[in-house]
């Protein structure tokens, strides 16, 4: 954004313009770009509204001519550089009377209390963890594998019948990911929406395994 | 598909799609009869991923075939131009047909001997629905898929297949798709 006195230079150390003939006075004080030119070395056409500058909460250079100028700086912010003509300041011209010394910004919220972006760590699909994968890891549940599998084997899940959900032992997992339970949610859960499936640890941390794309989840 | 490449895993990825075949129930099973060796087994791994990281089918993090979705779908749609007719399955390898929640479910589905089949028609060859398909429904470690040179009907939706269907779909496979890497990713079988 560039400021205000990247715009207007001051030519007369004598500030006296008032409300109802500011652009004179100010036409008077200050050589005002004309609009046609960028007013700034890193300004480029564009669109948008006006704002002069850091004090663009201060006033603002209005006009809504077909000869309004835009502008648009280097890092993208879009600036609009009214004609002169019908330019009128806000707020009142008293800010001009004497050179800024001290300027008190307007109020901005910059210590908003923070609400966290971190989601809550998810609730594992039982209350324990299952520590031995050879017994059910809840009443009801039943051992679904391959061609001869035995109950906690590689080869097969514990299934919720009620709920088409599934749990497969990893428990000889290598690192980085070490042991734990895969667990493959039913179909169109919303509190497991990584369909993919999770990995659920000892210590009771839950991992989506690689998300889908997000179009597909 | 630039960070991706098809990597040919030779003899070894043969052994393991027989060997998984080999491990399960159904049509899995009944596939392992099928000539294995004299296919080719393929998988879609990251650009510059070693044979010898390639091979290791129970590691996960490799990253591999559903972030590149678009690829099934090109896939299929090449072996649609191949096959007139074609159809893509995927087997439950946990649920069985008496399950509660599967009378609730209206995803398109026949069984065979209690086993569940997914299917899609060719119509419905999106990279959305295969995607979904590969990995969302089954609710087990193991996925396994078939893609079929013939159509399958809707009238078996939720249906016991007879015998003469099912082998009738085993005869067509043309392709078996293996979840590996931890279910991350797939070794793909082409007849």
């Amino acid at each position: 954004m560039v400021g205000f006195f990247d715009l207007v230079t001051p030519t007369s150390p004598d500030f006296s313009a008032d409300n109802d003939n500011a652009l004179t006075s100010i036409s008077s004080l200050y050589s005002i770009p004309d609009g046609t030119n960028p007013i700034a070395s890193n300004m480029t056409p564009g669109g948008g509204a006006f704002t002069l500058g850091q004090w663009g909460n201060m006033f603002q250079v209005r006009a809504d001519t077909a000869q309004n100028q835009e502008w648009q700086s280097d890092d993208g912010n879009v600036e609009q550089l009214n004609n002169t003509q019908t330019a009128q300041m806000l707020p009142p011209s008293t800010i001009f009377t004497k050179p800024p010394v001290e300027v008190v910004k307007p109020p901005v919220e910059l210590f908003k209390p923070q609400t966290s972006t971190v989601e809550p760590p998810l609730e594992p699909p039982l209350p324990n963890y299952p520590t031995d994968p050879t017994k059910p890891p809840a009443p009801g549940w039943e051992w679904r594998g391959g061609e001869g599998s035995q109950p906690g084997d590689t080869r097969g899940a514990w299934k919720s019948p009620n709920q088409g959900e599934s749990l497969h032992p990893d428990t000889e997992h290598g690192p980085p990911e070490g042991p734990h339970h895969d667990y493959n949610p039913p179909t169109g859960s919303t509190k497991y929406p990584n369909r993919n499936g999770y990995r659920w640890y000892p210590n009771g941390r839950m991992e989506p395994k690689s998300i889908l794309p997000e179009d597909y989840v | 598909m630039n960070n991706f490449v098809e990597l040919n895993l030779g003899k070894a990825g043969l052994e393991f799609v027989q060997n998984s075949l080999n491990d399960w129930k159904g049509l899995a099973k009944d596939a392992a009869s099928l000539p294995i060796q004299t296919g080719t087994a393929m998988a879609l791994v990251p650009k510059g991923t070693s044979m010898e990281r390639a091979l290791q089918f129970s590691k996960c993090n490799i990253k591999v075939s559903h972030y590149e979705p678009n690829w099934f779908e090109d896939r299929f749609h090449r072996l649609m131009k191949e096959h007139q007719k074609c159809s893509f399955i995927v087997q439950d390898m946990a649920s069985i047909s008496t399950d509660d929640w599967v009378k609730k479910s209206d995803s398109p589905m026949f069984f065979h001997n209690k086993s569940i089949y997914y299917y899609l028609n060719r119509k419905d060859f999106r990279a959305d629905k295969i995607v979904d398909l590969l990995y969302a429904y089954p609710g087990s470690h193991h996925v396994f898929g078939f893609f079929l040179k013939c159509g399958i009907t809707d009238a078996i939706q939720k249906q016991d297949v007879p015998s003469e269907t099912y082998k009738g779909i085993l005869d067509n496979i043309v392709e078996i798709y293996v979840s590996a890497y931890d279910r991350e990713g797939h070794v793909i079988w082409t007849r």
